[in-house]
């Protein structure tokens, strides 16, 4: 994953969040795909081979952010697949239209040892603070 | 809602009142000892039950269990009932992500001291038989056609299917499945992501245990059960896998817009909801019966594979092992009950979040060989403490919708606990009290880790001294199968 955007993880009692920086909405949305990855406890390094395409619309930004990691959940979860670099060809508050470039998860290269189920609107927040944006989002694991 | 005035007051000693106030319909009540009280995060779950008491239609009281600790939109231990006739919502908030997670118990006519020289071989069959971990895959590939048909009939599609008895059926909530699910709720999504997964227990707290009765507390209720002491028995907890985790996903979406377009203010975005009598709420209830379904019919096939790996390690026939199914009751679920309250008869549609139904002796709902003796209630501990059996009671009913606890409860994050102990030695110290642990995720042992928890015996006690349930048996693990 590219280091731009940044997370961190925020402890639960039960489950598990991310505290995510950037200086950037995009940046935002990219560091939420890498703390993701963080809460999958990934090992193995990830190589681009095949693009996948997420296009999303919301009603918030806040709604937009938890369609965007849930489309990863599944993205990893059901189609088996890590993601390595990410280019948002648009991405506003309302809409976000990215390509995903992936490769299928290789029992010999990669390995998972954390699940997650989805993210969740609880206590959700995404807005901007000075000059960059920060949000906080919980997970069910 | 602000947590700055919310105050217990104590109603007695397992009993404490969250006083009605700004947008709570009704007044919160958790179930716990003063002791209890200062170790379940009050602020938190407070401000969780005072979320919860705001749901249009519910009604009494917006219910805590002892083992509540926080959780997204519910606290997890969160029970509320909302009148069907009176506008009350379904929320899958108060439901979760992992619909109809719950625990199943198998007897057997082995003793615990016969079957302890063969633990490693039996352990090593049940780690095989029976995958774990993130992402697991069982034996079965379905298509959406057989997905859909499980969406309809739950456990019974497994007994059809030659995984199971038909007697299994007989003692499993619901005969094995909701009547009202809607096959066709569940996304196509929903139907990819759990159809390599009957079968399989996933990870977190799901588990498989081998353990031992040793302590018998009420001897006529333990034989109604088929219990006794020194008895050999399986403890399975898991839930409706990826494919559950996907229905809530989707319809968290649109309850989101339902609960903008019936103008109902959410206090947490997690609890969005709609009138359970609206199209939205019907979308709900049918998608998540069909999750619910998935779960229990993942833990029917389960309940096979325990068999075959059963027959195999000890070289038995199923007669000789007598696997029959004590009872299966999930912990994460709304179901249309009829229940009297304040001596009115209502249609409610009662949230268990982490919570366990515990019906009395004489429900219509029970199965026939239970109605003199009331329904069984499990309250897993964690890998190496006790795990308790208990019974269903009218005073349950009377207070809680026929509610109790569901297990020890979350004192600890994961991070918090595998910062204190590595899977490594969580296993040579289980090892040590004669623990067998099979698991893929040494991190994912240590996040279990028995202090993660709250003292299980402690959860029992408050349920069987505030009556909401009683005690029956209890358990000890001799191998445990991580997920």
């Amino acid at each position: 994953m590219s280091n731009k955007g940044r997370s961190e993880v925020v402890a639960h009692t039960a489950e598990v969040g991310l505290r995510i920086y950037g200086a950037s909405l995009r940046e935002l949305f990219r560091g939420a795909a890498g703390g993701l990855l963080k809460l999958y406890k990934k090992r193995g390094s990830v190589s681009p081979r095949r693009r996948d395409h997420i296009s999303l619309k919301a009603g918030a930004v806040d709604e937009l952010l938890v369609l965007w990691l849930n489309e990863l959940i599944f993205l990893v979860a059901s189609r088996r697949r890590l993601y390595s670099k990410i280019i948002f060809r648009e991405l506003s508050p309302a809409a976000l239209d990215a390509e995903v470039w992936t490769e299928a998860i290789s029992p010999s290269r990669h390995y998972l040892s954390g699940e997650v189920k989805a993210a969740t609107y609880h206590r959700i927040s995404v807005a901007r603070r000075g000059n960059g944006w920060h949000a906080l989002v919980f997970f069910d694991v | 809602m602000e947590t700055a005035d919310l105050r217990f007051q104590k109603i007695d000693d397992y009993r404490w009142e969250l006083p009605r106030q700004g947008a709570m319909r009704v007044p919160g009540r958790v179930y716990a000892s003063e002791k209890m009280l200062s170790k379940l995060e009050r602020e938190r779950v407070a401000s969780q039950v005072a979320n919860v008491a705001t749901f249009p239609g519910i009604v009494g009281y917006s219910l805590a269990m002892p083992d509540a600790h926080w959780g997204y939109g519910f606290c997890v231990g969160g029970v509320a009932a909302m009148d069907v006739d009176a506008g009350g919502v379904i929320s899958p908030g108060g439901v979760g992500f992992d619909i109809s997670c719950g625990v199943r118990l198998l007897r057997s006519g082995l003793m615990a001291e016969e079957v302890a020289p063969r633990m490693d071989g039996l352990m090593d069959a049940l780690f095989h038989a029976v995958p774990s971990g993130v992402g697991s895959k069982g034996k079965l590939r379905l298509s959406e056609d057989q997905m859909r048909r499980v969406f309809k009939k739950g456990a019974r599609w497994a007994v059809e299917n030659g995984l199971g008895d038909a007697e299994d059926l007989e003692t499993l909530e619901d005969r094995g499945a909701i009547e009202d699910a809607d096959p066709d709720g569940p996304s196509r999504r929903a139907v990819e992501r759990g159809r390599d997964q009957l079968g399989t227990l996933g990870s977190g707290n799901h588990f498989l245990e081998v353990q031992k009765i040793d302590a018998i507390y009420d001897q006529p209720v333990a034989e109604a059960f088929g219990l006794f002491e020194g008895q050999l028995v399986v403890l399975i907890h898991t839930g409706s896998r990826g494919c559950g985790y996907q229905i809530c996903s989707d319809s968290i979406q649109e309850m989101l817009r339902a609960s903008l377009k019936y103008g109902i203010a959410l206090p947490d975005k997690q609890l969005c909801c709609a009138p359970l009598k609206s199209p939205e709420g019907r979308a709900y209830f049918g998608a998540m019966g069909a999750g619910a379904n998935f779960a229990r019919a993942n833990r029917q096939v389960v309940t096979h594979r325990v068999r075959e790996a059963f027959m195999h390690a000890m070289g038995a026939s199923p007669r000789e092992l007598d696997m029959g199914v004590v009872y299966d009751v999930c912990h994460n679920v709304a179901k249309i009950e009829k229940h009297e309250f304040a001596g009115r008869k209502l249609t409610l549609c009662v949230h268990r979040k982490g919570a366990t139904r515990s019906f009395p002796a004489g429900h219509p709902e029970l199965p026939a060989r239970y109605q003199k003796a009331g329904q069984p209630v499990f309250l897993p501990g964690s890998m190496g403490t006790a795990s308790y059996v208990l019974v269903g009671t009218e005073r349950a009913m009377r207070e809680t919708f026929g509610t109790v606890a569901h297990g020890a409860g979350r004192r600890l994050s994961r991070t918090q606990a595998s910062k204190q102990i590595s899977g490594r030695d969580l296993r040579l110290q289980l090892e040590k009290q004669g623990i067998r642990v099979r698991t893929d995720s040494e991190r994912g042992l240590a996040e279990e880790a028995p202090f993660a928890y709250k003292d299980v015996s402690e959860v029992v006690e408050i349920c069987d001294r505030s009556g909401i349930a009683k005690k029956v048996a209890r358990m000890r693990p001799m191998g445990v199968v991580k997920g």
